[in-house]
């Protein structure tokens, strides 16, 4: 990405941002919020116009009899969660951190990234699984497209099937196709409690079996990980490492399953003794987690595979079956001991950094990413080259939305 | 309010036989038909003002066939108009331009179900009812129940985004929504998403979802399958007037409370469906209530197994239906009556469901409108929306999705006496213009087809349709593929009353 010679533009409002675009000639947008994932490419022999969405970061409108709210894209997670809680309300998504550790330069906690950011790299984190998804939470959308006219999309109401969805459309588009300006969002009453339950598995298999039973268990889980043995034996909470099995090789480590709840304390702590119970889980051994420990367990998990790799090394996402996790998990642990991933078992989401990576490394990983036909997206260091996939049709929507590039081209697509 | 259509010509007949020719599309018979007589039953959907015959309707059973009947009539000029169970509200399906309609009836198996990973892969044909029957054995259900889920297709739900009952707490379509194949209008073949659903990248599935096929024929879904909940408490209340059973509904989604359905029918529904099922309903009630919540239910004694055992003490569902009473209590509920009885719970449903056949037997024609507006705003809107059909002398009745703030005015009229349409057409417009003008949106669920295409100016401006424009040219740049449905155009021949152009205006240029 080549850098700007001027510092970034920052409007306050939504008029004045679309006003920034369509004034800046023929040079590419470059919007940054957050630091959000470096989904595209610049042309560097183009000149680049920098437009900062930090100012626009107000809550415009909220309903909380409604349960909705607009906001400005600029505004972070964490603003925004403490307006909700004023009204018990919360908006249920835990991103993982983004462009490095937490404290390193370009690092933002969870809590610091824009929901424009969030938005438009499809940026999510455990809590996908049972309730945050932006198909679902993202009701309506202002967007300015390529020749800086300011659109409007969807509706303040939880249904809408008037126009075309062009906010699902930006969903994970990486800002290629339009800049989100303005999000409504459906938000949702706080849970009073959250519990979790941590399985030790012995093997890849017995994990993948125990999601298996949990998926099919009457309860219903807020979350639902696998995280690495490796990996979790450096949790900070001081708990033990999942035991790797009698005589296992590579590929057949221990792992630390993580079942999450939100709610009613007692509903939680009820579908905690469920899935104790369940007679897979009754040989395994487990710890429940209350409240406090819980939150502390899941941000971890949204923000250990960010460390920072070195010039050799990835921070990747995979997207795979959720049958294909539990094996996955392993396989890509055993490539290296630098290597930290976890997943989100049920939604077939993998996160995860090798900090440092031999060229032969590499090639194993993207030789496991081919064999798993996983869709893989580079959120830091040097891309690998993902598998073909079909293009053709965000292709096409690009050259009619984007003819002149202006918003740049996918790193990944 | 029908017009007559265009008679057979050469040209059709002559479409007929290219048609037939299309391997494997004539074979076994019936695989076309275009006999004026034959196509009666083809001019419309639910919504029955506009009719208009396509030239042929076409019933395909596979994507190549599907393939070669769109590079057919792409080479003709003619209209490719996609077909489910034609039980869409808003004539999505009429021909407003010379074309075909492409039937997707028997494209109809189940090509995969994947309970480990919570998907299936279903042909567009297959019905709503058929994929949750064909997991019924497994903890397993696909979520979006629309009333018409007996008939209505997966690939008609996809084109309408169609919600249902249940979709306060479980969403509609596109959140079940995991990837499609679709045929554009050039016969390329595309894939979006998949088993794994969205990660990244532009959501062209999300985008597609509810477009009404105006931009590719949807031929292969992937959707998600949905535990099912295992345990129920399913309540009715009886108010005396509308307003406080709409206030009761605000105050429920207000509290946080989100219960799986909550729905709600107005006094003359009310009478309607006692008459019709006899449910012990008051007559003499103004407004009903019924409140579904569900889940787990672990402390109330779901077991591992599934099943619910004994309770032996208070459950989240009971702390839930406690609140929710106490809720329609403080808004001056006449009756309360909750509970678990599975058989009352299905009676309740099933009414629910049936309710619009129902009003067969006060009207001959009506027509639903499917506005949507924000849930703090009901107690105004309900009645506001029988003052205005008092206006325009029609008789209106409600039943609709009260959770979701998504009203569906039933308006009465005489097809036979075009005064009394005009009426009717004249009513849904003030309303729908009014809900908007309240924070709404003209169509919650049913889809804009060609009935609502006036109306999208309330909500958009030119430039956001010009935009949605743009976005549906990267896909159909001729437009021929169900033209002049789900966003207006200047040239629109659409005359709600008289659909009929046979001189169709230019197609657009290619982009």
């Amino acid at each position: 990405v080549p850098p700007t010679a001027t510092l970034p533009l920052r409007p306050t409002t939504t008029a004045d941002l679309a006003a920034r675009i369509g004034g800046a000639g023929d040079s590419h947008i470059r919007v940054s919020g957050s630091n959000s994932l470096p989904l595209l490419a610049f042309d560097p022999a183009r000149p680049i116009t920098e437009v900062s969405t930090l100012r626009l970061n107000k809550v415009l409108e909220q309903s909380p009899p409604d349960m909705t709210v607009a906001v400005h894209a600029g505004i972070t997670l964490e603003a925004l969660q403490r307006q909700l809680a004023w009204q018990d309300q919360w908006l249920p998504v835990d991103p993982p951190v983004v462009g490095g550790a937490v404290g390193a330069l370009g690092g933002r906690t969870p809590g610091q990234r824009t929901i424009g950011g969030l938005v438009a790299t499809n940026s999510l984190g455990p809590l996908r699984f049972g309730i945050g998804d932006w198909r679902l939470l993202v009701l309506g959308m202002k967007w300015i497209d390529a020749s800086g006219t300011l659109l409007s999309t969807g509706s303040r109401t939880v249904k809408n099937v008037a126009g075309y969805a062009a906010h699902r459309l930006l969903i994970g588009s990486g800002g290629a196709l339009g800049v989100i300006a303005e999000v409504t969002l459906r938000t949702f009453a706080r849970p009073a409690d959250e519990q979790c339950l941590i399985l030790f598995c012995e093997s890849p298999a017995q994990a993948e079996a125990l999601v298996a039973a949990v998926l099919l268990a009457p309860v219903t889980p807020a979350y639902l990980q696998i995280v690495g043995g490796a990996t979790f034996a450096a949790n900070p909470l001081n708990l033990p490492p999942p035991p790797a099995a009698s005589g296992g090789g590579q590929g057949d480590r221990g792992m630390a399953v993580v079942v999450g709840f939100l709610g009613r304390p007692d509903t939680c702590r009820a579908q905690i003794d469920l899935v104790r119970r369940l007679p897979l889980a009754q040989s395994i051994e487990s710890i429940a987690q209350t409240a406090a420990q819980a939150g502390r367990l899941r941000l971890w998990m949204t923000t250990e595979p960010a460390i920072v790799p070195d010039a050799s090394g990835i921070g990747f996402r995979l997207h795979v079956r959720s049958s294909q996790v539990a094996a996955l998990v392993a396989r890509l642990e055993a490539l290296s001991p630098d290597l930290w991933v976890v997943s989100e078992a049920a939604s077939g989401v993998l996160r995860g950094t090798l900090r440092q990576a031999a060229a032969a490394q590499l090639e194993a990983f993207s030789s496991i990413v081919r064999e798993n036909t996983a869709r893989l997206l580079i959120t830091q260091g040097t891309p690998v080259r993902p598998p073909a996939q079909d293009n053709g049709l965000a292709a096409r929507l690009k050259r009619t939305l984007d003819p002149a590039s202006r918003f740049g081209s996918w790193l990944h697509l | 309010m029908k017009t007559m259509p265009a008679p057979p010509t050469p040209a059709t007949s002559d479409l007929h036989l290219a048609l037939e020719n299309i391997t494997g599309l004539g074979a076994g018979g019936g695989g076309v038909i275009s006999h004026p007589d034959e196509l009666i039953v083809y001019e419309c959907d639910g919504f029955t003002i506009p009719r208009a015959r396509p030239l042929a309707v076409v019933f395909p059973r596979t994507t190549g066939q599907i393939v070669a009947v769109v590079n057919l009539l792409r080479q003709r000029n003619l209209s490719i108009i996609p077909r489910g169970s034609a039980t869409g509200l808003a004539g999505g399906i009429v021909a407003v331009t010379p074309g075909v309609q492409v039937s997707l009836a028997r494209m109809n198996r189940i090509l995969e179900i994947d309970l480990r990973n919570r998907c299936a892969l279903v042909e567009a044909g297959v019905t709503n009812l058929a994929l949750s029957q064909a997991v019924a054995a497994s903890p397993y259900h696909y979520a979006p129940d629309p009333s018409s889920q007996r008939a209505s297709t997966i690939g008609g739900n996809v084109a309408t985004n169609a919600g249902g009952l249940h979709t306060l707490k479980y969403g509609v379509t596109v959140n079940h929504l995991l990837g499609l194949e679709l045929v554009l209008e050039d016969g390329s073949v595309h894939t979006v998403g998949g088993p794994g659903g969205h990660d990244f990248g532009p959501d062209l599935a999300g985008l597609i979802c509810g477009t009404e096929g105006t931009l590719g024929l949807v031929t292969k879904v992937w959707c998600r399958l949905t535990p099912k909940p295992v345990a129920f408490r399913t309540a009715l209340a009886i108010f005396d007037n509308t307003r406080n059973a709409c206030q009761t509904v605000a105050d429920i989604i207000a509290a946080g409370i989100i219960p799986a359905a909550m729905e709600m029918m107005d006094g003359p529904m009310v009478r309607i469906v006692e008459e019709a099922f006899h449910l012990g309903f008051p007559k003499t009630a103004q407004a009903a209530l019924v409140i579904e919540v569900d889940g787990p239910d672990p402390v109330g004694g779901a077991t591992a197994g599934g099943s619910e055992e004994k309770v032996t003490r208070a459950s989240s569902l009971d702390e839930d239906l406690a609140a929710i009473e106490a809720l329609c209590r403080k808004n001056n509920a006449a009756s309360f009556q909750g509970g678990r009885d599975p058989q009352r719970r299905a009676e309740l449903w099933s009414a629910r469901k049936r309710a619009f056949g129902a009003i067969g037997r006060i009207s001959p024609s009506y027509c639903t409108q499917d506005a949507c507006v924000p849930r703090s705003k009901l107690p105004e809107v309900i009645d506001t929306l029988a003052a205005i059909c008092s206006r325009h002398g029609l008789r209106v009745t409600n039943v609709f999705h009260a959770g979701d703030g998504n009203v569906h005015p039933i308006l009465m009229y005489d097809e036979s006496d075009e005064d009394s349409a005009r009426r009717a057409l004249a009513a849904s417009a003030e309303i729908l213009r009014y809900c908007v003008s309240v924070g709404g949106t003209v169509t919650g669920e049913h889809g804009v087809g060609i009935e609502k295409l006036a109306h999208l100016d309330a909500m958009f401006s030119p430039a956001d349709l010009a935009s949605m424009h743009t976005i549906r040219s990267a896909f159909t740049p001729t437009d021929l593929l169900n033209p002049f449905k789900s966003l207006p155009r200047p040239d629109s021949p659409v005359d709600l009353l008289h659909p009929t152009n046979p001189a169709p205006p230019a197609r657009k240029a290619p982009h």
